[in-house]
């Protein structure tokens, strides 16, 4: 794993980045926050990202919107999908955009650490 | 002393000149005749003579003038020689003249006193027939000729009953005639252009000297109108005794009169009736304790359960059966008082069995006889109407409690992200704060903000809690002074998240001119609540142009305060008013009650809400609220004493 891997947290709601900030902070981490999916798209630099860590309900472009975008804009990094409103339907279609997690909040902070470790440690 | 009438002064001048002339040669005779008779006896035919031609001096002065003409023959004559036969004769001629003098008065003041009584029976109205004893008649009054339509001419000579084709108890009459020489009462007669009449009528039966009948003597009045006016009245009396009794509501009669006498005995002169009555309660149910019952109808009967007449007449008019409120009198008596004819008001009763009636009571007094001394008292029962209103509150009360848990129901999603929000932060700084402390230098500080904003995300978790429970509590609205901006604003949290999802942006624009509002919070946000909701909606197609949801607070004519919110979307379809309709929508899933709910919520509070469409896009509803709090009663529903 990276000294400091750069995870990105997409959410519209102020107190969650805040939150989930502090949290990877805590361990060690790099974190940079984006208000909107559009936002994140207009400023994030493709080489800078270790992870993306992305609300599903979000107006304007959701996650998923968001997924796919990524996808096809061909992405290096893996996304976690995290949402209120764990639908079946939209686990399927986060799983088959190729997230590498669907978390339901309240999000287990613990587990969602473990999570990313494990992923940037398997990543490039 | 009467004169005789002009057309026969002729004549009198005659008679006086005979009298004149007689007068000289009965003188001449006197002087110059060696006749032993009585002479001047012969003077009788002068006096009479003037009496025929004029009126008392002048029969006085004839008789005088008489009198005198002897005494100068005798003297001329016998002077000289008073004879005894002379003096006989002379005097015998002086009894003669003054007995008929005398004689010619009495028959000129009986003559006199015969016309005057022949004129009343012309002056009257009424007829007047007299008839002799073959019913011929003899005299027909004026008064005659104009009821019967026959002249008198025409009428004299017939007889009465085939002129004027009477019918009376024959038999009666007769008996009466013979028994008492009077008799009276009504019979029918035809008048000369046909009709019928009713007359009233007196007989007498007319006597000569040895007291035979030989006719009768009338006087009638024609009593037709009248006879008609009677039956009409009695007629119309008989109505109002079926409508009485008949009426589908209670009426009762009563005599307030010993309440008027009470009433202005008891209060100063010169003050108010109602502020007085009002400051002497007991006065005003002394008063009108003593207000008497003195009939009652059917339905009086029923609606206060008794089971006669007679339990109810007599009483007052509040007596067993109780009237609870006393402001009521007051008012009651105080209308009487400052003389209106008609009092209304809701009034309740106690019946028989102690039940309570709800009524709404009309009183009016009528302007017969003494003052208040016939009022009437109609009720209407209207404990129904008063149940079913309640009943209707209660319901209204209820639906919208539905509706605010069905808008609950809808909002949950939003509510259960909202309060996951804040968990979601305090789970994450609480773990993080362990994190900075479980490290080989601990980061307090980085370990004391994780505390604040574990902290602060409490309170925002709370904070939806809290407008969750007040949007599904169930009670009696109140209403209390609240921060307009402060309701706004927690409206607009609640539907914020709903806002973020459809891209909408809420925003609240006051120009501060409103700084307090009276009403009840969870209604005001309710009503609030639903107009952002439908704005969110009507702009879900809208792809155009931003959408913009603005709550705008100002201030309103009347002292009141508006909220409005426009939007901007496609705007309202047909008549605006319409939307406040029940079971309008135009979503497939909707129940279309919001909306009209929320209109009996803005009207209760004592505002108006209405809907129009932007110049440009979208609709504005807008409402407006008191900002004033006149008295917190103001804004409950009691069932009200109407006036």
């Amino acid at each position: 794993m990276k000294e400091s891997p750069i995870i990105c947290i997409v959410d519209d709601d102020i107190d969650v980045r805040a939150s989930l900030e502090n949290l990877l902070r805590s361990v060690g981490m790099s974190v940079r926050t984006f208000g909107s999916a559009e936002i994140f798209l207009e400023e994030y630099n493709q080489s800078g990202v270790d992870c993306v860590i992305t609300d599903l309900h979000m107006p304007g472009m959701d996650g998923l919107a968001l997924q796919e975008q990524l996808n096809t804009l061909g992405r290096d990094f893996p996304v976690i999908m995290m949402t209120a409103f764990p639908t079946k339907s939209a686990h399927e279609q986060a799983l088959r955009l190729g997230a590498a997690a669907f978390l339901e909040k309240p999000i287990d902070p613990d587990r969602l650490i473990e999570q990313l470790e494990g992923m940037l440690s398997d990543g490039t | 002393m009467n004169q005789p009438a002009p057309q026969t002064s002729d004549r009198s001048r005659l008679l006086l000149l005979a009298a004149g002339t007689v007068a000289l040669i009965i003188f001449a005779a006197d002087l110059l005749s060696p006749l032993q008779g009585a002479v001047a006896v012969l003077y009788i035919i002068v006096v009479l003579l003037v009496a025929q031609a004029r009126g008392r001096a002048a029969v006085m002065a004839a008789g005088a003038g008489c009198i005198i003409l002897s005494l100068i023959a005798f003297a001329v004559g016998h002077l000289g020689a008073p004879v005894d036969s002379a003096i006989i004769r002379l005097s015998v001629s002086i009894v003669a003249i003054l007995a008929a003098t005398l004689l010619s008065l009495r028959d000129h003041s009986a003559r006199t006193t015969l016309a005057e009584q022949a004129r009343i029976l012309e002056l009257g109205h009424d007829t007047v027939i007299i008839r002799d004893a073959n019913d011929v008649i003899l005299y027909w009054n004026e008064g005659a000729e104009r009821l019967y339509g026959w002249t008198r001419h025409e009428a004299v000579g017939q007889r009465c009953n085939d002129l004027l084709g009477c019918e009376f108890p024959a038999e009666t009459v007769s008996a009466a005639l013979e028994g008492h020489g009077h008799w009276s009462g009504e019979l029918l007669r035809t008048r000369r252009d046909g009709s019928r009449m009713v007359l009233t009528s007196r007989w007498l039966l007319r006597r000569d000297p040895n007291g035979q009948g030989i006719g009768v003597i009338e006087s009638s009045a024609d009593i037709t109108e009248q006879m008609r006016a009677d039956a009409e009245r009695l007629a119309s009396e008989q109505r109002y005794a079926t409508i009485f009794n008949a009426a589908g509501f209670a009426i009762w009669e009563s005599d307030w009169s010993a309440t008027r006498r009470f009433l202005f005995e008891e209060m100063p002169p010169e003050s108010d009736p109602l502020t007085w009555l009002e400051a002497h309660p007991h006065i005003a149910r002394a008063c009108v304790n003593k207000a008497v019952i003195g009939d009652v109808n059917q339905a009086a009967l029923e609606m206060f359960g008794a089971a006669n007449k007679a339990e109810l007449i007599g009483r007052s008019v509040i007596a067993d059966y109780t009237v609870e409120t006393e402001p009521v009198l007051a008012r009651i008596v105080a209308a009487l008082a400052t003389d209106s004819d008609t009092v209304e008001a809701e009034v309740r009763y106690l019946t028989a069995a102690g039940s309570p009636i709800d009524t709404v009571l009309r009183i009016r007094v009528l302007p017969e006889g003494a003052p208040w001394s016939r009022v009437l008292m109609m009720a209407l029962d209207v404990t129904e109407r008063n149940q079913a209103r309640a009943n209707l509150e209660k319901t209204s009360a209820e639906l919208a409690h539905a509706v605010r848990i069905s808008t609950l129901g809808q909002l949950a999603a939003s509510i259960a992200h909202e309060v996951n929000q804040p968990l979601t932060a305090i789970i994450n700084y609480g773990k993080s704060g362990i994190r900075w402390l479980g490290r080989d230098i601990p980061n307090t500080p980085e370990a004391t903000a994780c505390l604040q904003h574990i902290v602060s995300n409490g309170s925002r978790a709370a904070d939806v809690i809290a407008r969750v429970r007040s949007m599904a509590r169930k009670g009696t609205p109140e209403a209390e002074s609240l921060d307009p901006v402060e309701v706004i604003e927690e409206g607009l949290a609640l539907v914020a998240r709903e806002a973020r999802a459809a891209n909408v942006g809420i925003s609240l624009a006051s120009d501060d001119s409103v700084t307090e509002i009276v009403g009840d919070k969870v209604q005001i946000q309710q009503v609030l609540v639903n107009l952002l909701m439908n704005g969110i909606q009507s702009m879900r197609t809208v792809e155009d142009r931003p959408r913009d949801l603005i709550v705008k607070l100002g201030a309103a004519a009347d002292g009141l305060a508006r909220i409005g919110v426009t939007d901007s979307g496609t705007g309202i379809a047909g008549e605006p008013a319409s939307i406040f309709e029940p079971f309008f929508t135009t979503k497939a899933d909707g129940m279309g009650m919001g909306l009209s709910i929320s209109k009996s919520i803005v009207e209760a509070q004592g505002g108006r809400i209405e809907a129009s469409n932007n110049a440009e896009h979208g609709a504005t509803i807008a409402f407006t609220l008191p900002t004033r709090s006149v008295g917190p009663s103001e804004l409950s529903r009691p069932i009200e004493t109407s006036v």
